[in-house]
């Protein structure tokens, strides 16, 4: 069965990375051991948990009431606000967190102005803790918005009607009726940001709160002892395990909360009444801070890099280099996909479905611990194949196939088996009802998953600061490297091409919900 | 074409042009079949064979294990037990498992599966064995009355001409055998009717050999050469479409097929005794029997029965009128009531005092058999 083969052997890559992880560290537990066991360790374990369960809790407090406001009001300019709100999704972490230190950072536009006129050399110092907060909740709170709007939508207005009519009130309604059955949603999106966190570098690093993911970095890049860094790594994920641990268990719950999507009738709009004026300022807080005021910092250190000296020829050759691996990836992603989404739901045995959560293990992955162990892979198993392009590109396929995956897989479940069971009857062989029905069939599945590994890899960072050959640059290190060294002004023009590229990747998400 | 489809079996026919033949000469034959799922038993010592060229109705209730016997014949699903022969090949039994795509069996689909990226040409051109020339997409369009639509796409298909493509497409894979699961169920009442006779009419043209899957009673007996009723995984009978509603073999079938009227009964020498007065049938024993009558059997009249048939008293009590016929319910002197089925007219109305008759085919049941069935 060639399909099987197939779907094993894109599985066995998928975890290479992790149990090469896991003989590094197995190959010197002493040091590992030497290396972990130290209170620093549990401080990191503290800090990144810290980090994640206050960004996840923002981020749910501020999304929930935009969704509602974006949805079921009669807030003015509802539909503008509806797509801005949704729109800091596409700003990277590292882009949003150079933008504000490059605006309200020692050395950032706000101290400059205020300089002169007032004498202020020094602002509250918005580095750490703080900023690292701020920044990764302000892009990452859509993902809470837009599966808790496409909840809302789908709820059944007439539960809240057959509310309303028992005398409850309007707010009495909300919390009794409606926000029980947002309750899965918000789940969904609140794992997702924790996950975001616990997988983010750039932001942290940028903000220099010493997360995990900055700590492995910090350690790979200060010795050449890898035992160190690959220890801590392990630890985040376990960390990571236990997250999507405590997911799984809690969806087992929500299911049975879940109502039947579809509503028969549009609900009518809430009217705001004085709520309004309030509504409108909180909307536009949020999204003056997540998108008005990066996107105004970017352009203004791109007219500042015009009138100086903008390196053309390198964002030129960094564009190429980003759309070129990223092309690659999402080429890749998409061929790997079909197998693994035809074995899991033509043939949902046993070995499908591990054949699939293993292709998910990219998922638990951050980037800079699947980069570090393609590293020591790199070096110590297959030197050939370490400081290529090819290297990063595998990098990026166990990090984003499960993207890829789940679209084939969607794809895939609108198309009937009766018509592959009348390819058959008809005389074909497995195989070629797979050429000739099934392929076609899920045809744009496919493309939208390979499209959507595209945009997301583009905006990718650690795993192409570490596996990238020397010497190549894409638009993601060009924006790092000109954040480390405080060009500020050398950032903004990558930064705004990166956005203009990955923008579509909105679309392709908010078409999913 | 990939290898696995070049080395596909070729009939006698392959690549001919020859739709009329009758020299299809294989039936489909099924032994002691028995598949469950899990706890599930699905069939259980299923036996049938299907004639050669002719159209056999597999009828039951939801949930009797048509489908799953369907999709045993076509090679979907893997029997625990039992075999399968198509004319001279055994398709399935212990040791020999023949893939669907080497079975050469056709299939029609009750949503009838028709490739969506594919046009109506095609679909057709899909089937066609290797070496087929491309005009007989155009005769197989002609045969189900499709000419001209060839470029058009499934979706822009209305129900009963999704269903005629299927069709086509399922004969020009040139099979020995087809298999219709439910075929009629997703058209309206209109065209139901229009497309049975058009079907059945290809069908027998091509001479192909055919089983085809329903639980509506009236399209079983309408459509089929043979009617196989089904129960809880087996066939409970198989006859012709009048042998299986005139003379069921058990209470079950018998009201499965259709309203029926249940009475008590005495067998005597070679006659049998109810309250609808004695008839002369000689159903093999003597004693308690119950007999089964459908109620358009249970003639009425006015004055005694012509021919000197024996006949009983009773009154009309109510009456249904549904303009092409009547159903009457009779109150007998035993104060029993029972249908009668008669043409819209003459008018009966409650009151009248009549003389009711047995005229048609009756069956008659050992009354300790027709217990134990009704026990089941």
């Amino acid at each position: 069965m060639p399909l099987g083969l197939a779907g094993a052997a894109i599985a066995a890559a998928m975890v290479l990375p992790l149990a090469y992880l896991v003989i590094t560290v197995a190959d010197s537990a002493d040091t590992a051991i030497d290396v972990v066991a130290t209170s620093r360790t549990v401080e990191l374990v503290i800090r990144s948990t810290a980090l994640a369960v206050a960004v996840t809790g923002t981020a749910v407090l501020v999304a929930v009431p935009l969704a509602w406001l974006t949805s079921r009001t009669d807030l003015p300019g509802r539909r503008i606000w509806a797509v801005a709100a949704a729109l800091p999704l596409v700003i990277p972490s590292y882009i949003g967190a150079y933008a504000y230190l490059s605006a309200l950072g020692p050395a950032g536009l706000l101290r400059d102005a205020l300089e002169q006129p007032f004498g202020v050399e020094r602002l509250p110092d918005i580095t750490g803790f703080f900023g690292a907060w701020l920044v990764l909740t302000l892009f990452t709170y859509p993902l809470v918005l837009l599966p808790v709007r496409s909840a809302l939508r789908g709820l059944d207005p007439q539960l809240e009607e057959a509310s309303l009519g028992l005398g409850h009130s309007q707010w009495r309604t909300f919390r009794s009726v409606v926000l029980p059955q947002l309750v899965p949603a918000i789940g969904a999106g609140a794992v997702l940001v924790a996950l975001y966190v616990l997988h983010d570098f750039g932001a942290v690093s940028i903000m220099r709160f010493d997360s995990f993911t900055r700590e492995i970095y910090t350690l790979y890049r200060a010795s050449f002892d890898r035992t160190g860094p690959a220890a801590l790594a392990l630890i985040l994920v376990l960390l990571m395990l236990v997250l999507l641990w405590l997911e799984g268990r809690a969806r087992g719950r929500f299911v049975l909360h879940r109502s039947a999507p579809g509503t028969k009738r549009p609900a009518r709009p809430i009217p705001l009444g004085a709520w309004r004026v309030p509504s409108l300022i909180l909307c536009g807080i949020v999204c003056g801070l997540a998108l008005v005021l990066p996107a105004g910092v970017l352009v203004y250190w791109s007219f500042q890099s015009f009138a100086g000296s903008t390196d053309w020829g390198g964002t030129l050759d960094a564009a190429g280099s980003s759309l070129l691996v990223s092309g690659l990836a999402a080429t890749a992603a998409a061929a790997c996909a079909i197998p693994i989404a035809i074995l899991s739901v033509r043939f949902p045995g046993r070995l499908a479905g591990l054949a699939e959560r293993l292709s998910f293990t990219g998922y638990a992955l951050p980037g800079i611990v699947v980069a570090l162990a393609l590293v020591f892979f790199g070096t110590r198993a297959v030197p050939a194949v370490y400081q290529t392009l090819g290297l990063l590109v595998f990098a990026f396929l166990v990090l984003f196939l499960p993207l890829a995956i789940g679209s084939a897989r969607a794809a895939l479940q609108q198309v009937s088996p009766r018509l592959e069971e009348a390819a058959r009857s008809l005389g074909r062989s497995p195989l070629a009802v797979i050429r000739t029905v099934t392929a076609p069939l899920m045809r744009s599945g496919v493309l939208a998953g390979g499209a959507l590994v595209f945009l997301t890899a583009i905006k990718e960072l650690p795993a192409t600061l570490i596996l990238a050959p020397i010497g190549f640059e894409t638009l993601a290190t060009e924006i790092w490297n000109a954040t480390n060294v405080g060009f500020f002004e050398r950032g903004a023009v990558p930064s705004l091409v990166l956005l203009v590229i990955s923008a579509p990747s909105l679309y392709l998400l908010m078409r999913r919900e | 074409m990939s290898v696995a489809t070049a080395s596909r079996p070729r009939g006698r026919r392959a690549g001919s042009v020859n739709i009329s033949g009758m020299e299809n000469e294989r039936g489909i034959a099924c032994k002691g079949l028995s598949k469950r799922f899990g706890e599930v038993v699905a069939v259980a010592g299923f036996d049938l064979e299907a004639q050669a060229g002719q159209i056999t109705a597999l009828l039951g209730p939801s949930g009797c294990g048509k489908t799953t016997t369907l999709r045993l014949i076509s090679g979907f699903e893997q029997p625990d037990a039992g075999t399968i022969r198509l004319g001279d090949r055994t398709l399935n039994s212990s040791g020999i498992v023949v893939p669907p795509e080497r079975r050469r069996i056709g299939l029609v689909f009750q949503d009838y599966a028709l490739f969506p990226h594919h046009d109506v040409a095609g679909n057709v051109a899909y089937a066609l064995p290797e070496g087929t020339p491309r005009s007989r997409v155009g005769e197989l369009l002609d045969l189900v009355g499709l000419t001209g639509t060839e470029g058009r796409f499934p979706h822009v298909l209305s129900g009963g001409q999704q269903q005629r493509v299927a069709l086509a497409r399922a004969l020009a894979a040139d099979p020995e055998a087809i298999l219709l699961d439910e075929p009629f169920s997703n058209l309206d009442a209109s065209l139901r009717d229009r497309m049975r006779r058009e079907v059945r009419q290809i069908l027998l043209e091509t001479g192909v050999t055919s089983i085809f899957v329903t639980h509506d009673q009236e399209e079983a007996l309408s459509i089929a050469d043979r009617v196989a009723v089904m129960r809880e995984g087996r066939i409970e009978q198989v006859g012709t479409p009048e042998e299986v509603y005139g003379r069921p073999a058990t209470r079950w079938v018998a009201e499965f097929l259709g309203d029926a009227v249940i009475l008590p009964a005495t067998v005597e020498n070679g006659e049998v005794d109810c309250e609808l007065g004695s008839v002369a049938q000689n159903p093999g024993f003597r004693g308690p029997a119950e007999v089964i009558i459908r109620p358009e059997s249970i003639a009425i009249g006015a004055s005694p029965a012509p021919g000197g048939l024996d006949s009983r008293h009773g009154t009309v009590v109510a009456r249904d009128f549904y303009g092409h016929d009547q159903l009457l319910h009779v109150e007998l002197e035993s104060g029993r009531r029972i249908r009668c089925r008669r043409a819209g007219f003459p008018a009966w109305h409650p009151g009248d005092h009549v003389q009711v008759w047995i005229e048609g085919p009756l069956t008659v049941l050992p009354a300790a058999e027709a217990a134990a069935d009704r026990a089941q």
